[in-house]
């Protein structure tokens, strides 16, 4: 849909572009569940590449586009890499690390049990609930 | 733990049927309400 | 909305049917309610309200804007636990078929949930009661006007105040014009176009893109969706769930559907409503899980559902989109009016303010109330973020999980155990909200409606088990007949 967007203002603006390069707009650090919305500055169309080693080996683009945002999601534990340029500029512009660690199972489950009790609880009081006695 | 193709498939398929049955039988209650005059 | 840069409808084709909608809605609300006499007639719609139409408006009102919305975000941040967790929202409903049962019983004459608190607890519980309620009710209008126009601007590019104020003025003339008779009409129509609307897309969407393409493309870039010990989607699960049973429970919107619905229909509306609506977040969320393999970017996450929708099926899927979302508001805005309204005119105005006044009065308060709250939410929605705390309310109706959570165990006692301990019932929402309030800041949104209803059952159990104080059921039949003042 808008995944391509012309780079025609890119080349209007040529002068000003110059002057702003893109820039993450307050990346998070970290993540509890795997997901996070990644938003920059751009006048103009950007690439958006994720990378799990430090060295941007297994770089990937994730999104090349007019958009100002992402949102991530379903990401396992991990150190992950992100680096932005301009549609139209060889060198990176910006880059943020995100550490995603997600909550322990065992503190997962320990919520679960709480609310399977309260659940259970509430199911056990309605169904011995007798009308007017 | 991943869930599997075949077990997300039928999840999904049927809710979807689910879905698509409901309002075709809202509207049989309308009607059997309608005609016992039941509607309010 | 960030990043989005054009709108996925052509405005002038969103102005048409939004022109053409609220025509339909203000002429069915004026057509259905052209015989109400009473404020009774204009409250609860006769109290006979048959099956059919029963079960279709508990559907409808359950799915919310929130809803439509909701469901496919859910589904991109905790993937399938998300999606079947919210799925579990149905539990409310179904677990308040019983007690829309015993309410009908031991109130036939009843109006509001605010009447059974002050017949059942006493003054002291009942104002505690409506500070929970009405904080939670005002959350709810204010965030649902907020997203309207959001999502008509994001979709068609409508400007924001423009789209949520002619949704609000809709939804204000129809429940002016009907009261909840033209509520639970237009429910019914707004019902069939959302699930029907769902389930096109749902359709389309599996048979363009595929199961097969949609867990391959998962696991590879989303992998943790698709797990099943994905922990925040587990912790989610039930804080989920009582959230949503705390809404049911305590909200006048579904009180007054227990009281206006026929005898020995409510049971079975609950029951029916509520396995039907297990089906619509399943639906309506997994079309999210295709946008790896579309390979759509989604610039924020709650816009996830229209983008695929329109990725998907082009035109006819934004046009889709807005009219299932248009429904989906509406259905709620007016049952979240009318209740309030209820509530206010009973609770606030005839409870506190003039304890005499008539019913010819009342009916006049009641629509001068739903005018007012209709502004009111116009106000808070139209300087969002100009004023600080209403900017966030979107995020501050998360945390009324809290409130509401802690309001479920004061209900059920009060309505099945014969010794509940009054005053317990009023710290069971004072410490159960104070407390999941706190969790909320400490560890998480995803604990706050948990922490919440675990605190109150502590209290509620502890108060009832140290001073039990017997109440008399038939206390509530015979007061409440005399409640609605003389008649004019």
């Amino acid at each position: 849909m808008r995944i391509l967007r012309p780079l025609l203002p890119a080349l209007l603006f040529l002068p000003l572009a110059v002057g702003a390069q893109p820039a993450f707009d307050a990346p998070p650090e970290r993540s509890t569940d795997g997901g996070f919305t990644l938003a920059w500055e751009a006048d103009a169309a950007v690439v958006l590449e994720q990378a799990s080693g430090p060295d941007h080996a297994d770089a990937r683009v994730i999104y090349q586009g007019g958009d100002t945002s992402t949102v991530i999601s379903g990401l396992p534990d991990g150190e992950y890499r992100f680096r932005l340029r301009a549609a139209d500029a060889d060198d990176w512009a910006d880059q943020t690390t995100v550490t995603v660690e997600h909550h322990s199972l065992t503190r997962a489950f320990g919520f679960f049990a709480v609310g399977a009790i309260v659940f259970l609880v509430l199911i056990g009081a309605i169904l011995r609930g007798r009308p007017r006695d | 733990m991943t869930i599997s193709t075949t077990a997300l498939s039928i999840i999904v398929v049927i809710a979807t049927l689910v879905a698509t049955l409901t309002p075709i039988l809202l509207i049989a209650l309308f009607i059997r309400d309608w005609k016992k005059g039941r509607l309010w | 909305m960030t990043g989005l840069d054009d709108p996925i409808l052509p405005t002038s084709i969103a102005w048409g049917l939004l022109a053409a909608f609220s025509v339909l809605w203000v002429v069915l609300g004026w057509w259905l309610g052209r015989r109400n006499k009473t404020a009774e007639d204009h409250m609860l719609a006769g109290r006979n309200v048959g099956l059919a139409l029963a079960t279709a408006t508990a559907m409808a009102t359950w799915v919310t804007a929130n809803t439509t919305m909701t469901a496919p975000q859910l589904a991109l941040q905790l993937g399938v636990w998300g999606m079947l967790g919210y799925s579990l929202g149905a539990l409310g409903l179904i677990l308040f078929a019983p007690l829309a049962r015993r309410i009908r019983e031991l109130m036939p004459r009843g109006f509001t949930s605010g009447d059974f608190i002050r017949l059942r607890f006493g003054t002291f519980t009942w104002r505690v009661f409506l500070v929970v309620s009405l904080i939670y009710a005002f959350g709810w209008l204010v965030s649902m006007a907020m997203a309207g126009g959001v999502l008509i601007n994001a979709l068609a590019g409508i400007d924001y105040r423009v789209g949520m104020t002619v949704i609000l003025t809709v939804c204000v003339i129809y429940t002016l014009l009907g009261g909840l008779r033209a509520v639970i009409g237009t429910d019914f129509i707004q019902t069939i176009i959302i699930i029907a609307g769902a389930a096109f897309i749902a359709w389309l969407t599996i048979d363009k893109v595929g199961f097969e393409a949609i867990h391959f493309n998962l696991m590879e870039e989303r992998p943790e969706l698709l797990s099943l010990l994905f922990p925040a989607a587990i912790m989610f699960l039930f804080n989920n769930l009582l959230f949503g049973v705390g809404e049911i429970f305590h909200s006048n919107v579904w009180w007054s559907r227990a009281f206006a619905f026929g005898r020995n229909v409510g049971f079975r509306a609950y029951l029916f409503g509520g396995l039907l609506w297990l089906s619509i977040p399943i639906v309506a969320g997994f079309i999210a899980l295709a946008t790896p393999a579309l390979g759509i970017n989604v610039p924020a996450a709650d816009m996830v559902g229209p983008l695929v929708a329109a990725e998907v099926l082009g035109l006819t899927g934004a046009i889709v989109v807005f009219i299932v979302v248009f429904a989906a508001l509406a259905s709620s805005l007016d049952s979240l009016l009318a209740a309030t309204s209820d509530l206010v005119t009973r609770d606030i105005y005839r409870g506190h303010i003039r304890p005499r006044a008539s019913e010819q009065h009342q009916f006049r308060a009641t629509k001068v109330i739903v005018v007012l709250l209709g502004l009111l939410t116009w106000l808070a929605a139209s300087y969002r973020g100009e004023i600080p705390i209403v900017g966030s309310l979107a995020e501050l109706l998360y945390f009324t999980g809290a409130f509401v959570a802690s309001a479920i165990w004061p209900i059920v006692a009060g309505l099945y155990w014969k010794q509940a301990n009054p005053q317990g019932a009023a710290w069971s929402m004072i410490l159960g909200s104070g407390i999941g309030l706190a969790s909320y800041f400490l560890i998480g949104f995803y604990v706050a409606a948990l922490v919440g209803a675990a605190v109150s059952l502590a209290v509620m159990v502890l108060a009832t088990w140290l001073a039990p104080r017997p109440f008399d059921w038939d206390r509530l039949a015979r007061e409440d007949t005399h409640a609605m003042g003389s008649p004019a």
